[in-house]
């Protein structure tokens, strides 16, 4: 008796507030979910940047090391996609320092001075020849 | 000095429509609407590469037009059932015809 004594004000203290508390242990419960939610979404979403991070650094390497196909003096050559120093790119597609080397480019050629540096990006086309020829 | 599949193409890189003709037994390389560098602007011109001798040169390239301002001692001269001009201009060392045409095109530049 003792016991059923002291649960009656509790029933009915429970009673008045129950409306409120309800509705406090149904947020309680939606910010919990919401909670679950927002860190599904965190470790998506890092997975996402590790897996964007990956491609972005093979992107690099592969674009470090590409090699991409030039015609110099119709020879079909093999060469890293990079900037070059006009003397430095002779040496590399074995034209003789002494040959003069022009580009190809828009059905007309531009002469490279061998101090000049020259981007080699797709498939260009170089052609040397010796530097003669004059006025009489 | 002979024109070649490899060297026409080569030379089709600079200028698409380039072909071999024959007048008298005398080779020239037609490349109409070449575009030539002459360090300020392009000009756009016929040419006509002789890559033997003509007219007391070992090779020569002739234009539809002269180029105002550039190379000296223009002559005209009919080929091919067609006049053509060009400056006096040698030393060009024989070798693949595009190679020769670079060389003629310096006095341009």
């Amino acid at each position: 008796m003792a016991s059923a004594e002291s649960i009656e004000p509790n029933k009915e203290a429970r009673a008045t507030a129950a409306p409120g508390l309800d509705k406090a242990e149904r947020e309680v419960e939606r910010a919990e979910r919401d909670l679950r939610d927002a860190k599904t979404e965190i470790g998506d979403a890092e997975a996402h940047l590790r897996r964007a991070e990956s491609e972005l650094q093979e992107a690099q390497h592969e674009l470090k090391h590409r090699e991409v196909e030039i015609k110099v003096d119709g020879r079909k050559l093999r060469v890293p996609a990079a900037t070059y120093v006009v003397s430095e790119f002779k040496i590399l597609v074995r034209v003789a320092a002494d040959r003069e080397l022009d580009i190809v480019e828009h059905d007309t050629f531009r002469p490279l001075a061998d101090n000049a540096e020259i981007r080699v990006h797709e498939h260009e086309v170089f052609v040397s020849h010796v530097r003669t020829g004059g006025s009489s | 000095m002979i024109c070649g599949p490899e060297a026409l193409a080569e030379l089709q890189e600079l200028c698409p429509a380039a072909s071999v003709k024959n007048e008298a037994g005398q080779v020239f390389v037609d490349l109409p609407g070449l575009k030539i560098p002459t360090g300020k602007e392009i000009v756009t011109r016929d040419a006509l590469l002789s890559l033997q001798g003509h007219s007391g040169y070992a090779s020569r390239l002739f234009l539809s037009q002269s180029i105002s301002g550039r190379g000296t001692n223009w002559t005209v001269h009919s080929v091919l059932g067609r006049t053509w001009h060009t400056p006096s201009w040698r030393d060009v060392a024989p070798g693949r015809a595009i190679e020769m045409l670079l060389q003629h095109l310096r006095v341009y530049q």
